[in-house]
């Protein structure tokens, strides 16, 4: 049976790839960050093949012993790992509202860009084990340096942090392509999510399931130009990074 | 003219004070010379790099390397221009410039290592735009500049040796070319909003040549 991990799965995109891949037949470990957050919980009632992870990609320790539980349940390997957790609260870190709040432009890029990379580095010892080899991010498209629009009022970190992932994944592309593995860089659109107050943001325009539905093909899909790193979005179109 | 220079770390970054002196501007450095009043340009030099950020995703991020490269390349850059923005407001020049390198074009970049200072860098290509969405419309301009050497960021014998083979410009001409590249103008044709060159956020080296991001 083939094996996933995806984090950040307690709710929005994470939990519906979860759902996605499930159907698939795959294994799914779902990362979960959030303790007052039961939905992977209801999910795993019905789906044996579901293991809920404790998964904060914000730290080593906390990655490490995810790899540990992986590798007892699939002997040692994992085939598809998705980068999808991200903070992305509101912060007041802009020019203009001083004084800005700069640690949080360090705290974004710990967990935006360097959880990616934590996350490969940490697994690719399992990831070494499979013939699949698949290592997918969820970006966005505020990492599209040509395309930027935010303005004053909207937050420095999480744009600046996405741009620093991609980086991170270049780098790793350049490293790892050689050597067998196949990227997936994802711009899921706007999405509605469950805020911080617990609303839903309704005012956004897609829902996370068919995101979701659309992404996971993206993501199963053996490319012909997989020497290609590109950011695909929800509508297949390509994004500049 | 008033012009304030942040650091002074390199031998490129001293010699671009030396030009502005010689082109007659008044140079602040942060730090050491701190403007009075106004400034018209604001010089960001932070460029900085660690000997030890060579390694690969295989040998483990070394995180310790990656907060010392961010905090000086992003965190107190951002600081800076926080810091110093009320003196450009004041002043009329309205020109913000930075140091960077094509090896963090995410788009150029082949290699398989160095992931502090290109992430750190990419974090403060993304920023660039963002700061000129909010500042362009009261009239600022941007200037982001590779300077093409390492031998002014790094004075290990190892780092000087790989100069030696690489290097192809020197850190004068670098200053020199990186003083005309932040007081000229951009080309605009008859106020034609689709022949201005400002609105472009783009950043070029010491040879003239223009980036991908
Ligand atoms: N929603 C959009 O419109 C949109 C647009 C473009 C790209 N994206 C990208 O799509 C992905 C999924 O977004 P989503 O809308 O599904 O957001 P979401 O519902 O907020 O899901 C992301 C989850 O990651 C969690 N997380 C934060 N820090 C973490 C850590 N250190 N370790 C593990 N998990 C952590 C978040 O918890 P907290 O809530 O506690 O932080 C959150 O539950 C993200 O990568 C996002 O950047 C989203």
């Amino acid at each position: 049976m083939k094996s996933v991990i995806i984090t950040g799965a307690d709710r929005g995109l994470g939990l519906s790839l979860s759902k996605e891949y499930l159907n698939s037949g795959y294994t799914v470990f779902a990362g979960k960050y959030l303790e007052d957050y039961t939905l992977l919980e209801d999910l795993q009632e019905t789906n044996k093949n579901l293991h809920i992870i404790k998964l904060d990609v914000d730290s080593r320790e906390s990655i490490s012993s995810a790899v540990e539980a992986v590798s007892k349940i699939t002997n040692n390997t994992l085939d598809v790992l998705i980068s999808n957790a991200a903070l992305m609260g509101e912060v007041n870190c802009t020019l203009r509202k001083p004084p800005m709040d700069i640690e949080a432009v360090w705290r974004s890029f710990s967990v935006n860009a360097l959880g990616p990379a934590r996350l490969v580095e940490l697994f690719l010892p399992l990831l070494d084990n499979s013939k699949r080899k698949r290592l997918c991010f969820v970006s966005s498209e505020v990492s599209c340096i040509n395309l930027m629009r935010h303005r004053i009022g909207e937050g420095f970190p999480y744009p600046m942090s996405k741009s620093s992932m991609n980086m991170g994944i270049r780098i790793m592309f350049n490293d790892l392509y050689p050597q067998d593995y196949t990227f997936r860089l994802y711009h899921p659109g706007w999405m509605k999510r469950i805020q911080h107050d617990g609303s839903r943001s309704e005012e956004a325009m897609y829902d996370p399931d068919d995101i979701a539905a659309h992404a996971i093909k993206y993501f199963e899909t053996d490319l012909k130009d997989e020497q290609r790193l590109v950011m695909i979005d929800f509508r297949s179109q390509e994004w500049p990074f | 003219m008033a012009v304030l220079i942040t650091k002074q770390n390199t031998i490129f970054d001293k010699e671009l004070k030396s030009i502005f002196e010689r082109e007659g501007y008044t140079v602040f450095i942060a730090g050491e010379n701190e403007p009075t009043g106004y400034i018209d340009m604001y010089i960001d030099t932070s460029n900085y790099r660690s000997d030890k950020d060579t390694f690969l995703i295989r040998d483990g991020l070394d995180e310790k390397i990656i907060r010392e490269v961010y905090e000086e390349n992003v965190l107190n850059s951002m600081r800076l221009l926080e810091n110093y923005l009320p003196y450009l407001e004041k002043g009329t020049g309205k020109r913000i410039c930075f140091l960077t390198s094509h090896e963090a074009s995410i788009n150029e970049t082949t290699h398989d290592n160095g992931y502090a200072y290109k992430m750190s860098k990419a974090a403060m290509h993304n920023l660039y735009p963002m700061v000129m969405n909010i500042l362009a419309d009261d009239g600022y301009t941007i200037r982001i500049y590779d300077p093409l050497l390492s031998n002014g960021h790094n004075t290990n014998e190892q780092t000087k040796k790989q100069c030696k083979i690489n290097n192809i410009v020197c850190d004068k001409l670098s200053a020199e070319g990186a003083f005309n590249y932040f007081v000229r103008k951009r080309g605009t044709e008859h106020d034609d909003p689709l022949r201005n060159d400002e609105n472009r956020i783009v950043f070029r080296d010491a040879l003239g040549r223009e980036h991908t991001w």
